[in-house]
């Protein structure tokens, strides 16, 4: 009875888990944290509505959830050979970008490295919402995985956690 | 015990509340207890009122002045630094707004004015600037004075230094790459007989709810924190009108409908190189030292009527056609060298933009053929002189013999960036700059055929040029710099860090982009693939 249990928790696990691992357009693959659901455009739109003042997720290019406080959003982007750039420059270049912006304070900038995948994390604020966003290395096919985590002030630690557990999932067709 | 006097004033002040009333209704109720007002700053009736019983009423050349001190609802303030409005400190702000009612052969018209002191006057003490009305002014005030309409409009402003009027404030008609700056006229741009000098200001707001029965807003709660900036800029007379037998440049006129003011005379101030004319207030008979001075110009000042720019077709041009006269510029002597002394500060540590301008010494024979390459100044590199938070490179623009002809500008953009909004700013605010529409319609079509920005960085040189004036200077006008900054920044992260896919994606058609490898004068077209949606390098046809 107890083997039976088991076996349709895992079952049952795995179903939830393969529900919500999506495939971007160019081969970029994750999984969202356990409890989210999946949001449609107009449902992006009333929980941004409800919960912030502003949203840098565009719906048209993303894969957005909800998770309890958190709206997780990610995607895929090519970059063709004559604009690639190393990780470094790419992070000067952000942070660089912020010393004109009055709307957003950088909090937290760096580069992290998960399963052999290089990532830059770039943390800002905006009022009392906060952005945490995410952008890997380019893979020799010119594909990089980007992703933002909105949220406010008071759920950093949620947002972190969930971070935490998406980054591993994130596979690329190629590698 | 009530004087004729007395009386007379209260009378004003009810006729001017009656005429205020039905001008401007009421268009937020207030509510029920608790119910929260949202205000839209660009009404600024939502924000600020007369403090009816506080009114000050007087009399000048037949015209009723009755300034009355603001209320409130939430704050404003003003600023010339840019800070996170969340954390802006209204009980130490450098500004001060009253609402003034005048009335002129019957008519009323009312006005917001804000006087916005320097740091140098304040010495810290922020109480000092209610020492200044519109009918008194400390005889050693240093500031600007705004004048705005009571929906928000910008009507016209004055500097002051040590009391005296040196220059008058325009809004963003001189060119800028914006900035901050102070109010005092440091390395101003000279146009003509004009010095003129940019001055950013942000205006920070508080929004907050109210309960009903709290009619002097003493009371806020629930309380939000906008910003909103915009570039003015603050030009004098330099007071050398006349010499060779040539006309000083007027200033571009303010609106029309403005009340007369004195005439204009000679004064000179501490940081003013010479000279300058201009019109000093009004001798009231509160104060007869002398007060503010008045809103809007004085009806027989002689300045130039801003002409509507002309809607002409948009022609595109071909990016494949137009690299080829941008590498004949860059391989003029003075520009490389420009272009490698920006490049060489790259190295420097302190991440400050550095550059030059593009000045030709003179301009060609037919202004209707294509600037390819053409007789440039040598003009040293130089870094950003402004001692605020911003490091950006910020250009000078002339027209005239002696400093050159600004035809664009190099600089650096240390974080690997290419050219900025900022840039396209500034090509925006150059092409109306008031020297070259003086110098006719074919000064400024030759400007606009030609005129780039070049942005310097590790890896690439990237050069901006414009194909639809007009379409782009609407975009720009029709938002705020920050509000412009913050879409720009924003495209720039959703595309992986891609600048040039966020200007392209920002500007479309009207502005074309190219880009050529360190060293290298091959420039090649940058163009967003509509099928992919990402940024590529335009295959042009060989030669």
């Amino acid at each position: 009875m107890k083997k039976i249990l088991i076996l349709f928790s895992i079952l049952f696990i795995s179903q939830y888990a393969s529900a919500q691992k999506l495939a971007l357009t160019k081969g970029v693959s994750a999984v969202a944290p356990q409890g989210s659901k999946r949001l449609t455009k107009a449902e992006v739109a009333a929980f941004v509505k409800a919960n912030f003042k502003h949203t840098e997720i565009d719906t048209n290019k993303t894969i957005v959830y909800q998770n309890n406080h958190l709206l997780i959003s990610y995607w895929d982007i090519y970059t063709g050979p004559e604009f690639r750039r190393p990780l470094e420059k790419t992070l000067k270049l952000l942070t660089y970008l912020f010393k004109d912006d009055h709307n957003n304070i950088v909090t937290t900038s760096k580069i992290i490295n998960v399963n052999g995948t290089r990532f830059i994390i770039l943390e800002y604020e905006r009022n009392d919402e906060v952005y945490l966003s995410f952008l890997s290395e380019v893979k020799p096919n010119g594909v990089n995985a980007n992703g933002i985590i909105q949220f406010k002030k008071p759920y950093e630690a949620e947002a972190q956690k969930a971070l935490e557990k998406l980054l591993p999932t994130i596979k690329f067709s190629v590698q | 015990m009530t004087t004729k006097q007395q009386e007379s004033d209260e009378n004003t002040i009810m006729l001017a509340k009656q005429w205020y009333n039905k001008a401007y209704p009421l268009s937020v109720k207030l509510k029920s207890k608790l119910n929260i007002q949202n205000v839209d700053t660009s009404k600024w009736t939502d924000v600020l009122s007369p403090y009816w019983d506080k009114g000050v009423v007087f009399e000048s050349k037949k015209m009723d002045f009755i300034e009355f001190p603001a209320l409130k609802s939430g704050d404003v303030s003003f600023s010339t630094k840019s800070v996170n409005p969340n954390l802006f400190n209204y009980k130490k702000s450098s500004s001060i707004s009253s609402i003034l009612i005048i009335k002129r052969q019957g008519v009323y018209s009312a006005y917001t004015m804000t006087i916005l002191a320097d740091s140098a006057y304040l010495k810290g003490d922020y109480g000092k600037i209610t020492n200044n009305t519109y009918s008194h002014r400390e005889k050693d005030f240093t500031g600007l004075v705004l004048y705005h309409s009571l929906n928000g409009s910008f009507v016209n402003g004055w500097q002051y230094i040590d009391g005296v009027v040196t220059n008058a404030v325009y809004e963003k008609q001189v060119s800028s790459t914006g900035g901050n700056k102070g109010v005092q006229i440091v390395n101003g741009l000279k146009l003509n007989k004009q010095v003129c000098d940019a001055v950013q200001i942000t205006t920070y707001w508080e929004d907050c709810a109210y309960y009903t029965n709290d009619l002097t807003y003493s009371n806020p709660f629930d309380c939000k924190y906008y910003q909103t900036t915009k570039i003015y800029t603050s030009c004098a007379d330099d007071g050398t009108g006349g010499g060779n037998g040539s006309e000083s440049t007027p200033p571009i006129c303010p609106p029309a409908n403005t009340p007369p003011g004195g005439e204009p005379v000679e004064v000179s101030a501490k940081g003013i190189p010479k000279k300058v004319r201009v019109y000093q207030p009004p001798v009231t008979p509160i104060d007869p030292s002398g007060g503010i001075n008045p809103p809007g110009n004085p009806a027989d000042q002689p300045c130039l009527i801003p002409q509507p720019v002309p809607t002409d077709t948009v022609k595109l041009k071909d990016p494949c056609v137009q690299k080829g006269q941008i590498k004949a510029n860059a391989q003029n002597a003075n520009l490389a060298t420009e272009n490698t002394a920006v490049y060489n500060t790259l190295l420097s540590v302190d991440g400050k933009e550095y550059g030059a301008e593009q000045n030709l010494t003179s301009l060609p024979a037919n202004l209707k053929s294509p600037l390819m390459g053409g007789n440039y100044m040598n003009i040293p590199v130089r870094g950003s002189t402004t001692s605020s938070s911003s490091d950006r490179f910020e250009p000078n623009f002339t027209w005239d013999a002696t400093h050159g002809y600004t035809i664009g500008a190099t600089h650096s953009h240390p974080g690997g960036s290419a050219p900025s909004p900022i840039d396209v700013i500034f090509l925006v605010t150059t092409s109306n700059n008031g020297a070259l529409r003086l110098a006719g319609q074919s000064a400024v079509d030759f400007y606009k055929a030609n005129a780039s920005v070049t942005a310097v960085t590790e890896d690439f040189n990237y050069v901006l040029t414009v194909n639809d004036w007009n379409g782009l200077s609407a975009q720009v006008n029709s938002m705020s710099v920050d509000q412009i900054i913050s879409q720009f920044n924003s495209l720039a992260r959703e595309s992986g860090g891609s600048t040039e896919y966020a200007l392209i994606s920002m500007f479309g058609d009207k502005i074309s982009l190219f880009r050529a490898g360190h060293g290298s004068n091959e420039y090649i077209p940058l163009s967003i693939d509509k099928t992919t949606n990402t940024i590529v390098l335009v295959d042009c046809p060989t030669n």
